[in-house]
């Protein structure tokens, strides 16, 4: 028989152990890694460039069906126009090996992308973000830190009635002035395919 | 303002050369030929999947999509939830960590009829969907599975080597894991919580270190385990490190989960669901 299960919880008041993270993973509440990548047009596009805004990053794919999926359905099109008009930037970056800003260019026009389609075909910004999925967000405040990390929303079947989309709850709290509810949330879709 | 977006797959999606319908095959069983009233009886939703192509857990990890199951039931039967077999680690690009399955997998209920059933036969129905990936992915669906099974004074048995087969592959309750038992003096599981953020812990020290620990997380919307916990075994103990986010707001994550354990003993693998409990 069983001899003996403890289950216990011991809240910590005072840290005295940091939680390391893994060393190439992102820290919610850390600064953002930077960045400098092509885009579409091939013109050079910084992190550094929006400084001061916040900025939603969109691990992007437009073979993965789950990416077609949400732009289907005008997900990302429909939040960036709600958002940019209070000041929202929005980056696509495409990690996918093997891609060109041809590519990125082509997908942009067919899906009405009117942002930056950022080419990682390297993988580098994307391994500097631990990014795993498409489609993958980030979000980054104002003052440059890392505040979202997760899935676009609680729905990866496609199938809930009611849909949370956290891009949005987040950028709400941050254009009032709270605390970021959910910072990390689960992450679906097809994993990002990155370059050897 | 409406926006007329013109949606196309032209030159975006290459074509795919496996057929889609090939990678996932699906069938509908129950364990019974016919139900007897009142008696508890399993069905189970057979997904083959296609060769280097896999379908995920209901956690899918770091990406993917969980295999989902719906069932449609008639008056008064009261299905569990869906069973999950064991899952396997799937690593990609050394760093992309997800759980799921190749091959086959058989995804389990248990359906408990009235004591009462006027009619002489019942349909039970199922819908599954999926993500099947390879290098590539694609998402499918079974929508309309569909058992018929007559209504008799006695729960005739079918199919009971395939059922016996899967149901060792579900993780054990762990007041039921006598398996586990034989090979553990004990589990401590805890979990702390300081500025940097939170982590659970759980170290089991056994009799006989066997090969192969490996723990599989929860998914919850409130709860995201990470997919890089250390799982170390010195000695004859192993500890699980595993790191998790809770939303802000929520100081009572109350949260009762259940994390999957498995390791290798030399009558087979053996899974046991581990409740993850974070309460103060």
């Amino acid at each position: 028989m069983f001899k003996r299960v403890l289950l216990s919880f011991a809240a910590l008041a005072v840290g005295a152990a940091l939680i390391a993270a893994t060393p190439s993973a992102p820290v919610i509440g850390a600064p953002a890694p930077q960045f400098s990548l092509q885009d579409q047009d091939g013109k050079l596009v910084k992190l550094s460039d929006f400084a001061g805004k916040i900025v939603v990053l969109e691990w992007f794919n437009e073979e993965c069906p789950i990416v077609q999926r949400h732009y289907k359905a005008d997900t990302m099109n429909k939040l960036y126009d709600k958002y940019k008009t209070k000041g929202v930037a929005w980056l696509a970056i495409n990690s996918t090996q093997g891609k060109t800003n041809q590519d990125n260019k082509k997908a942009g026009a067919a899906w009405h992308i009117e942002r930056p389609i950022l080419n990682d075909a390297s993988g580098a910004t994307g391994h500097a973000y631990a990014s795993t999925n498409t489609p993958g967000m980030y979000i980054v405040d104002a003052k440059g830190n890392l505040v979202y990390w997760g899935g676009i929303d609680d729905n990866p079947n496609g199938d809930k009635s009611t849909v949370k989309n956290y891009v949005s709850q987040t950028l709400d709290e941050l254009l009032a002035g709270q605390t970021v509810s959910q910072s990390k949330t689960q992450p679906y879709g097809c994993s990002v395919k990155y370059a050897d | 303002m409406a926006i007329l977006v013109l949606f196309t797959f032209t030159g975006i999606v290459r074509a795919q050369a496996a057929n889609p319908k090939d990678l996932v095959k699906a069938s509908f069983l129950a364990d019974v030929a016919s139900v007897q009233p009142g008696t508890p009886f399993k069905v189970g939703v057979m997904l083959k999947i296609a060769p280097h192509w896999h379908v995920y857990w209901s956690n899918s990890g770091d990406a993917g999509i969980p295999t989902v199951v719906h069932l449609k039931l008639p008056e008064g039967f009261v299905a569990s939830a869906i069973q999950y077999p064991v899952p396997s680690r799937i690593v990609q690009d050394g760093n992309i960590i997800m759980y799921g399955y190749s091959d086959e997998v058989m995804l389990m209920a248990t359906i408990t009829p009235p004591s009462k059933i006027e009619q002489s036969n019942v349909v039970v129905e199922a819908s599954a969907n999926w993500l099947v990936c390879d290098d590539s992915c694609i998402p499918g669906e079974a929508p309309s599975l569909r058992l018929s099974l007559p209504i008799g004074n006695q729960a005739k048995p079918a199919q009971k080597d395939l059922f016996d087969t899967w149901s060792k592959r579900l993780p054990m309750s762990i007041t039921s894991a006598t398996d586990m038992a034989d090979h553990t003096e004990s589990i401590v599981a805890s979990s702390t919580a300081n500025h940097s953020g939170s982590q659970w812990t759980m170290k089991i020290n056994w009799k006989e270190v066997p090969s192969k620990v490996e723990w599989f997380p929860p998914a919850s919307e409130e709860i995201v385990f990470g997919n890089k916990f250390t799982i170390q075994t010195t000695g004859k103990t192993t500890t699980i490190i595993a790191a998790f986010d809770k939303p802000a707001k929520q100081n009572n994550p109350s949260a009762k989960l259940q994390s999957v354990l498995s390791y290798q003993t030399p009558s087979g693998r053996v899974g046991v669901t581990v409740p993850v409990v974070l309460t103060e």
